[in-house]
């Protein structure tokens, strides 16, 4: 693969501003000797032996404990609230309400337009109408429950279509839809008539929980100077600093938010500890004392932010031979409450935006148009969840692939083969893909492991009674690396000792991705030391440089070139140093290994700790700090063009599936994923990454749902919210290809959040493909696969 | 989420459990392995102020023999029936139902006393109890008493056993020759799932092989309790096994189930796939009574 590899970087058509950013960066042929090996997860050993210590685990000693009072209504008006027994109750030290609050009564990743405390009305149940802070937790309860609020229920809104009727209730003051964004390339109309077949489909996805192992935390601490720290697993330090100083009225610069290692968030711990810090630290402000708010797995699903649920509408032309000539799209994208990440962040930031910019799938479509609303309902809100609206319009594209390749009695994968972008390929967004586009690859090598020919022609019935059949399904997908805002910058500050060690300053948090290893791996490739040399400063708003949050796939490549430009102001130093201590010119120097040496005569060499004492003596610069921010992005806002993200990773998966068709149960028989990452620092932290994203994928296919009736969670637990048992996922092999990203740390691209995108509709095209069953609405759980099959008249007859 | 307060009482004996039990009424609740119990106190559903452990007591804990009938232990955990040796035959249904309920921990904790008095309609031991004809073995203040599960059971957490009163065993026939089991379970997924519908069946053959002596269906999840079908039962009885019979009674355990639709499933659906469980359940106790 290594050398197809080489020989594609060589026809890339970079533009003029990604030539200077990769001459800038320099990386993509430098030999590695640290980067690129499979090092041990720094986390793991104090994760096996237990001594990590999650939010929950931290003492509470002298904390009071905060709870949240939740709306049992979906839409009401808040008539009046007592809160004096509440208050009489001994132990409680303090029961707030939105009168009592001392700034900005509202907080958002992107809008503030959720309350701190629902001073008028309540959106959603659970919405938050008063907190309490306790000397105990059975204290807290029991104020809650000495709360006398009086509400008028008001009609709710529990379908996004609902939402844009003209007499529907308005939720928020500015009317139900909160974004309304086209995409529109080529003429629609003229591809319909060229093509030959054309069909018309609705796909739709339900809200999904995270499920992360740990509920959230958050400590709210005020500190003898007045500032107030914030500690809690998080993904966004920056995020959450920038909506507590607001909300309690005072600088950015007096907030300090230290992350804890989190136990697991997929996003979800983007937004819930910014809700979880401003209630705690309104509530330590009242009473000078610091106060833990830890929720409860019930409120976990309840109140913080979910998947967004889509409906979908595809009409698609295809010409005979499989060339796709026209796809127009509506996605109904509901966003629930409140805006959480669903908005426009300019230009192509948001969740929503980035649908409706992936929705027509990796494939080469001259004419396009995809009308996208974002649309506020009576439920719990959309946020970021592994893939930020990608993952539900991949459902609706590769169905539709299928639907289309039945209809014209082609294969799934030639459909596939016939569409796939290429290197140069226009996106319907009108960019230029430039480099770094290994989708081709992946579906070829997917289709050699997992011998797709031969498993397409064995496919059929399992046993003599025919009540099982086999089969195998495929799909593809692509994913951004970075968010697509003006904004997104990240920085690292690297700091030189004097013995060689390495203290190593970054603000993207650890969830269990690997972050902690692989970051300081790009470091010490950069200096020439090993990893075990640099210590990483746990990200603490005080401490370390802004990096922005740790989410779309952004932190290995964002902040890996941070680190390497500024692991590169102190390697200056020390080449400058080493260059008087051998007399060799630095352009000759290189370092590896913990030494210095002459390239051109290894032998002589000097201790990379030496070279770090003699710098330090002479006065060179031992603080290097880096700054690295992505090609500006650009997406026009009335006609959805530009190019909205700088480089995209690959993938292709396939499945092969056996169905109950008396029943509709599913059994996952052996699963390939391929992907073009650019770069694998760590392929096995790697290998994690795909093994857990494609469970994902298929709790997403096969049974996750929140359901909601008149926006009451059914199901808040996770005894009624089912995930995948290791029971259910199959062996997984992952194939990792490297066609080279010019612009990430040795080439690489972000792998976070692709791998349980293509799963899904792997899944359900394979259940299709065994059974005839078509599950158009999410998850296809036996009961929707039985009732599709029937729909089909039955099961293939061969 | 925490555990309210309660005194934990261990009593040596039958005896004197019936006098803690006596003593403190309504506000006593009997535990085992708690995987049921702890979780309704901790969510707050129920607050007993005391917890009558069984651990001391000998003898609850194994399968023992009583004219003809095995006695299984309440206090005996879903890993142990799982495993059980002496559940041959027909008896053969309450290991395969233990062996499908919850995950490893869960059934290293979970025993079929609690799972008979928690009372589920989806409950992975009960359903096949029903099939073996189990009686429940009770004792209380007025002395034991026996009582036919399918009594046993009047509704969702609800049974005939009294405050006051102990589950002491489980009995069953003894296992004979020529008989099996079958166990189906339908779920979302793999492990840890509350059946979305599940069947148990049994059946008892002549020496001829062929020709069904009895026949007993039982099912889960389609109704408030745990049920039998008796349209199942008299479809087989007397009938040369085989799949038109299977098929037949698959029929009548449909019409006999009372299914309704929750979020879960539909009632449509489910009295569908009781039709196919049942013929399932019933082939798979048909190889096992022929001894394949």
């Amino acid at each position: 693969m290594q050398d197809k590899t080489q020989e594609k970087t060589k026809t890339q058509v970079l533009t003029r501003e990604e030539n200077e950013l990769a001459r800038r960066l320099r990386t993509a042929d430098k030999p590695l000797t640290v980067a690129g090996t499979s090092i041990g997860r720094r986390d793991d050993p104090l994760k096996v032996t237990g001594k990590l210590k999650y939010g929950a685990d931290y003492s509470a000693e002298g904390f009071l404990f905060g709870k949240i009072l939740r709306s049992p209504h979906a839409h009401a008006l808040i008539k009046s609230i007592n809160v004096k027994k509440a208050q009489e109750l001994e132990g409680v030290a303090a029961v707030l309400t939105a009168e009592d609050l001392p700034g900005r009564n509202g907080f958002g990743a992107i809008i503030p337009d959720q309350p701190v405390i629902c001073g008028d009305k309540v959106r959603f149940v659970g919405d938050g109408v008063a907190l309490v802070a306790a000397e105990t937790e059975t204290i807290a309860h029991q104020a809650l429950k000495l709360i006398e609020v009086e509400y008028e229920p008001l009609p709710g809104i529990f379908d996004p279509r609902d939402a844009m009727a003209e007499d529907a209730p308005k939720i928020h003051e500015g009317g139900n839809i909160l974004s309304d964004d086209k995409m529109v390339k080529g003429d629609v109309d003229a591809g319909f008539a060229e093509a030959d077949v054309i069909l018309e489909r609705t796909y739709q996805v339900p809200f999904l929980e995270h499920a992360y192992l740990e509920p959230d935390t958050t400590m709210a601490i005020p500190q003898p100077d007045g500032v107030m720290l914030i500690e809690g697993p998080m993904q966004a330090p920056f995020t959450t600093r920038r909506n507590v100083a607001p909300v309690l009225g005072v600088p950015i610069n007096q907030v300090r938010v230290r992350q804890i290692h989190m136990g697991g968030g997929f996003g979800g711990k983007e937004d819930s500890p910014i809700d979880l810090s401003c209630r705690a630290a309104v509530l330590a402000q009242a009473t000078g004392r610091p106060v833990k708010i830890t929720l409860e797995r019930e409120e976990v699903t309840i109140q913080t932010a979910k998947r967004h649920p889509m409906i979908m509408e595809l009409k698609v032309g295809v010409k005979k031979d499989g060339t796709l000539t026209a796809f127009q799209g509506v996605i109904y994208d509901e966003q629930g409450a409140y805006a959480s990440l669903g908005p426009k962040i300019p230009p192509a930031g948001g969740s929503h935006v980035h649908a409706m910019v992936m929705m027509p799938g990796p494939y080469e479509i001259p004419n396009v148009k995809v009308d996208a609303y974002l649309l506020y309902t009576n439920h719990p809100y959309g946020g970021a969840m592994r893939g930020f609206g990608a993952p539900q319009v991949h459902i609706a594209h590769e169905q539709m692939m299928d639907e289309l390749a039945a209809e014209l009695g082609i294969t799934a994968v030639d459909i596939r083969e016939k569409n796939a972008f290429r290197l140069g390929s226009q996106t319907a967004t009108g960019q230029v893909l430039s480099q770094s586009v290994g989708l081709r690859e992946t579906l070829e090598s997917c289709a050699d492991r997992f011998k797709w020919d031969e498993r397409l022609a064995a496919t059929g019935w399992v046993d003599q009674a025919h009540t099982k059949r086999r089969g195998v399904g495929v799909a593809m997908g692509w994913y951004r690396t970075s968010i697509g805002t003006n904004g997104d910058g990240c920085g690292a500050a690297v700091h030189l000792h004097e013995d060689g060690s390495v203290l190593l300053y970054s603000g993207i948090t650890e969830m269990g991705q690997g972050a902690f290893t692989v970051l300081p791996q790009i470091c010490a490739e950069e200096l020439g030391i090993m990893p075990e040399d640099v210590r990483l400063v746990k990200p603490d708003t005080d401490l370390v440089p802004e990096s922005g949050p740790t989410v779309g796939s952004r932190s290995t490549t964002l902040m890996g070139n941070a680190i390497i430009l500024a692991a590169r102001q102190v390697k200056e130093s020390l080449m400058d140093t080493a260059s008087m201590m051998l007399m060799v010119p630095t352009e000759r120097l290189d370092a590896k290994g913990r030494k210095i040496y002459d390239r051109e005569n290894p032998d002589k060499s000097l201790d990379f700790a030496a070279v770090a004492a003699r710098a330090m003596a002479a006065g060179k610069r031992m603080i290097g700090q880096g700054w690295w921010t992505p090609p500006v992005p650009s997406l026009d806002g009335h006609t959805g063009q530009g190019s909205p993200y700088h480089v995209y990773t690959y993938s292709t998966h396939m499945v092969q599936v056996v169905v109950d068709v008396e029943t509709g149960e599913v059994e996952l028989e052996d699963y390939v994923a391929a992907f073009d990452v650019g770069k694998a620092i760590n392929p096995k932290a790697l290998e994690g990454q795909i093994e857990g994203g494609v469970a994902m994928g298929l709790g997403y296919a096969l049974m996750e749902e929140v359901v909601l009736v008149e926006g009451v969670t059914q199901n808040p637990s996770l005894q009624g919210y089912l995930v995948p048992t290791m029971l259910d996922v199959p062996d997984i092999q992952p194939v990792i290809l490297e066609v080279t990203n010019e612009l990430g740390p040795y080439g690489a691209k972000g792998i976070g959040e692709m791998p349980n995108i293509p799963a899904t509709p792997a899944i359900i095209n394979a259940i299709a493909q065994a059974s005839n069953g078509r599950v158009r609405r999410l998850p296809a759980d036996p009961e929707r696969i039985f009732w599709a099959i029937k729909e089909a008249g039955g099961p293939p007859q061969d | 989420m925490l555990l309210p307060r309660f005194s934990y009482h261990q009593p040596a004996s039958v005896a004197e459990a019936l006098e803690v039990l006596g003593q403190h009424g309504d506000q006593a609740a009997i535990i085992a392995g708690g995987t049921d119990l702890l979780v309704n106190m901790k969510h707050g559903k129920l607050a007993p102020r005391h917890l009558v452990g069984l651990e001391g007591i000998d003898g609850l804990e194994e399968i023992g023999a009583d004219n003809g009938s095995l006695v299984v232990g309440p206090r005996l955990t879903a890993s142990a029936l799982a495993a059980s040796g002496e559940l041959s035959g027909a008896a053969q249904a309450l290991a395969l139902g233990a062996a499908s309920l919850g995950s490893p921990q869960v059934r290293n904790r979970a025993t079929v006393g609690g799972n008979v008095c928690t009372a589920r309609p989806a409950a992975d031991m009960c359903v096949p109890l029903l099939v073996l004809g189990a009686k429940a073995l009770l004792a209380g203040p007025d002395g034991p008493r026996e009582l036919p599960l399918d009594e046993f059971f009047l509704g969702p957490g609800q049974t005939a056993k009294k405050p006051g009163e102990l589950l002491t065993g489980l009995s069953l026939p003894r296992p004979a020759e020529g008989s099996g089991a079958g166990y189906e379970k339908l779920g979302l997924r793999k492990a840890l799932e509350i059946a979305l519908v599940n069947v148990a069946a049994a059946i008892w053959l002549e020496p001829d092989g062929k020709t069904i002596k009895q026949a007993k269906v039982a099912l889960g999840a389609v109704a408030p309790v745990p049920m039998l079908s008796p349209g199942a039962e008299a479809a087989l009885t007397g009938q040369t096994a085989g799949e038109e019979a299977f098929a037949q009674a698959a029929e009548a355990a449909a019409t006999d189930a009372k299914p309704i639709s929750d979020h879960r499933g539909s009632a449509q659906y489910r009295r569908e796939v009781v039709q196919v469980l049942t013929r399932r359940a019933l082939g798979q106790a048909w190889q096992a009574a022929l001894g394949q």
